[in-house]
């Protein structure tokens, strides 16, 4: 934006009585300091035409303000800002909660519509209690420091894994307890129908002891209203 | 400075990842930061799509605000940096000169007939078309963005002494071309 004109203009050394009138924008403004405003002021005393350039000064900041005043900004802005926050990488990295909890509300809607219609204040509580609990189980996992991570394929890789759905109704502090105890770790979900996937332990079992799992899963059924064997791959 | 002091605490909640906060530092600064744009960039479209970016590198460098200077300060400096780079960008795709066109006279009338015409606010309106965009965006930022000269240096990176300078050189070429549309300010 700069010309070489205006560089040479703006390097040239000013009379006093332009440095005088070089300070009247801000003297009109009020952002001057103390001693230009006395500069000005003592200078005005001693040449009153100055007076005549301070309401020029103020001439031009009223057409600036009234021409800024014009200027409406868009409606749809702040939409447009929600729509490219979520696609930003910090976003994700911050949004990522929120997102899992979303999505397990979804999930819950999906699963037990009827349920949850009917369920009162209370229900809805419990419930999201444990959409926010469930959240930070999945951000919590051991060496995954969030969701987004525990969704890359090295997470998935290796181990043994099972498919299941929780209860709604399961408290979240048993839930929790239940997969530590266990050495579950939730490594991706919710997923269509509301599944989780869970690895079961890092090394690849044999089927019977993939069985025994699967049965441990199933016993808690006040816990865990599905379970099945995975694939080793997602 | 109560706003200020709001827009800061905003700032650092943005920081640590608060997407709402955002949202209300978008509200609260919104129409000053896309007045800026849209004087310097003299397109509204452009000046949209640029606050977009405006905001989101708010919420990617929010973490790096020391809170030495104002927050307007800081949101018009990065509006600033992108207004260069768009006029920059266009410039170089085009060839369009933006600052030449304006200054080529836009009506036939003679300077008496205009002066005629139009009342003293029309005509500066009209005479302020045809500055420089450097020359208008320091009209701007002083008149209306009300930014110190400490301020305006920071925002457009140059030394505070030719803050003052560009704001007479503009000023006085407002006075020229007011001159040529038959107004004589008797300044300077």
């Amino acid at each position: 934006m700069k010309s070489s004109t205006a560089m040479k203009s703006e390097n040239e050394i000013l009379s006093e009585a332009d440095e005088i009138a070089a300070m009247l924008p801000w003297y009109v403004t009020g952002k001057i300091s103390a001693a230009d405003k006395a500069r000005v002021d003592a200078y005005a005393a001693a040449h009153p035409e100055v007076l005549r350039h301070i309401e020029l000064a103020r001439d031009e900041a009223d057409v600036v303000f009234a021409d800024n005043q014009m200027i409406a900004p868009p409606r749809a802005a702040l939409d447009r800002l929600q729509d490219s926050l979520a696609t930003s990488p910090r976003a994700k990295l911050h949004g990522m909660k929120a997102s899992v909890v979303d999505r397990f509300g979804n999930w819950l809607s999906n699963l037990a519509p009827r349920q949850l219609a009917y369920a009162g204040l209370a229900a809805a509580l419990v419930l999201a209690v444990q959409m926010a609990s469930i959240g930070s189980l999945l951000q919590n996992q051991p060496g995954s420091g969030n969701f987004g991570v525990a969704n890359k394929p090295e997470s998935l890789a290796g181990g043994t894994f099972a498919l299941v759905a929780f209860q709604p109704a399961a408290p979240a502090s048993t839930l929790s307890a239940f997969l530590a105890e266990n050495n579950f770790v939730i490594v991706q979900g919710p997923m269509a129908g509301g599944m989780f996937k869970l690895r079961v332990n890092d090394k690849v079992l044999a089927a019977a002891d993939s069985d025994a799992v699967l049965a441990k899963l199933k016993a808690r059924a006040d816990l865990i209203a599905f379970a099945s064997a995975a694939p080793q791959t997602p | 400075m109560e706003a200020a002091s709001d827009d800061r605490a905003l700032i650092k909640a943005i920081a640590g990842g608060d997407a709402k906060a955002l949202e209300r530092l978008f509200a609260r600064n919104q129409t000053r930061v896309f007045r800026y744009l849209t004087r310097v960039v003299r397109n509204e479209a452009v000046a949209e799509e640029l606050m977009n970016e405006v905001f989101l590198a708010a919420w990617q460098s929010a973490g790096r605000y020391e809170g030495r200077s104002e927050p307007s300060t800081w949101l018009i400096s990065i509006a600033h940096n992108k207004a260069v780079s768009s006029l920059r960008k266009k410039r170089e795709v085009s060839g369009y000169d933006d600052d030449a066109a304006a200054q080529i006279e836009d009506d036939a009338d003679t300077p008496e007939v205009t002066s005629q015409k139009m009342d003293k606010a029309a005509q500066m309106r009209a005479a302020m078309k045809g500055l420089s965009s450097e020359h208008r965006e320091i009209l701007d930022l002083v008149y209306y963005q009300e930014q110190s000269v400490s301020e305006a240096a920071e925002i457009l990176g140059i030394p505070e002494a030719t803050v003052k300078t560009r704001m007479f050189y503009a000023r006085k070429k407002l006075s020229e071309l007011l001159v040529e549309r038959g107004v004589d300010r008797g300044w300077p």
